[in-house]
């Protein structure tokens, strides 16, 4: 599918108002400044999960996912790295990390925190497409990158767009990844959207 | 002093406002969804209602929805992650007195609930 410079401009724009907006969510949670690199934006359709995962080197990942239903549907997920993970966990709660584990409460506060991110980039998208996205309730998972895609890309046209981004918080470097699969065909229906702006 | 009932799944998120509330003077009251809210309201009458939009079994949508068939006219102040302009303006309609998003900070809650009760 081809994917023009404008379109893929727009897209990039659009992750950068949710990414800055995801951003300061975090810096009124954690009350501290949150220093921000522009993410970098990357669409692929019938990605190979086992070469991603090694430029970009996530293996095992903990994420917050989300389905989403609008013009365009499909869902995103919040990766981070379990040791970043535990890192904001720490933070939020004001305690010394603990052992990585699928305690609650390590996986409500982070359940949490994906919503908010993950509404701050979608919302985003919505609020300039002017859709209207209704979403899941998040849920957690610690797994490896490739299985936790594999479960929502069963079909062989699966397109993605990947943002890639670090947060420093403070001394905390907390590394994270927010993807966004989309239901087969639609990653064309958001480009109709984008046009019609 | 008033009483308020927080509605909302997230037991990090309702720590934090319940937090603010109390420390404030308030009074509080929880309920995980929407139907506990209901519940909730068979026995209590608090001033105020904050509420989240997306939660299991009944949503903020839903919750309002069964107050208004009920006739209940407790102010409901939304406290919600979701920051599309569509959602805002449909929660409005549907006769929220208010509408924040999350994470809200302690002057915005309070700022809010002080214009809401008066």
């Amino acid at each position: 599918m081809k994917i023009t410079e404008e379109q893929l401009d727009t897209i990039k724009e659009l992750f950068n108002i949710g990414v800055g907006r995801a951003a300061n969510t975090l810096s009124t949670m954690l009350n501290s400044f949150i220093q921000l690199e522009i993410p970098t934006v990357e669409i692929y359709t019938n990605p190979d999960y086992s070469e991603l995962k090694k430029r970009l080197n996530l293996d095992q990942v903990s994420t917050i996912m989300m389905d989403y239903e609008s013009t365009f549907s499909g869902s995103v997920f919040l990766m981070i790295p379990p040791e970043s993970a535990t890192n904001l966990v720490s933070a939020l709660v004001n305690e010394e990390p603990g052992p990585i584990s699928l305690d609650p409460v390590r996986a409500g506060t982070l359940c949490e925190v994906g919503n908010m991110i993950i509404n701050s980039l979608m919302g985003s998208f919505s609020n300039v497409l002017q859709e209207t996205v209704n979403y899941s309730l998040p849920e957690y998972k610690e797994s490896t990158f490739e299985n936790i895609l594999l479960e929502k890309s069963e079909q062989k046209e699966t397109s993605i767009c990947i943002a890639n981004t670090t947060m420093k918080i403070q001394e905390l470097e907390i590394r994270g990844n927010l993807i966004i699969v989309f239901k087969v065909g639609h990653l064309e229906k958001l480009l109709a959207s984008i046009d019609a702006i | 002093m008033a009483l308020i009932l927080v509605v909302e799944d997230s037991s990090f998120q309702r720590k934090i406002i319940i937090k603010i509330l109390e420390k404030a003077g308030n009074k509080t009251l929880f309920a995980e969804n929407g139907i506990k809210g209901m519940e909730v309201l068979e026995t209590h009458q608090p001033d105020c209602i904050f509420c989240d939009l997306l939660m299991p079994e009944m949503d903020g949508f839903g919750f309002i929805e069964a107050l208004n068939e009920k006739k209940i006219s407790i102010p409901l102040i939304y406290l919600t992650s979701d920051i599309q302009d569509t959602v805002k303006q449909r929660c409005l309609a549907l006769g929220a007195k208010g509408f924040l998003n999350k994470p809200a900070q302690e002057t915005q809650i309070l700022g809010i609930l002080k214009s809401v009760l008066g």
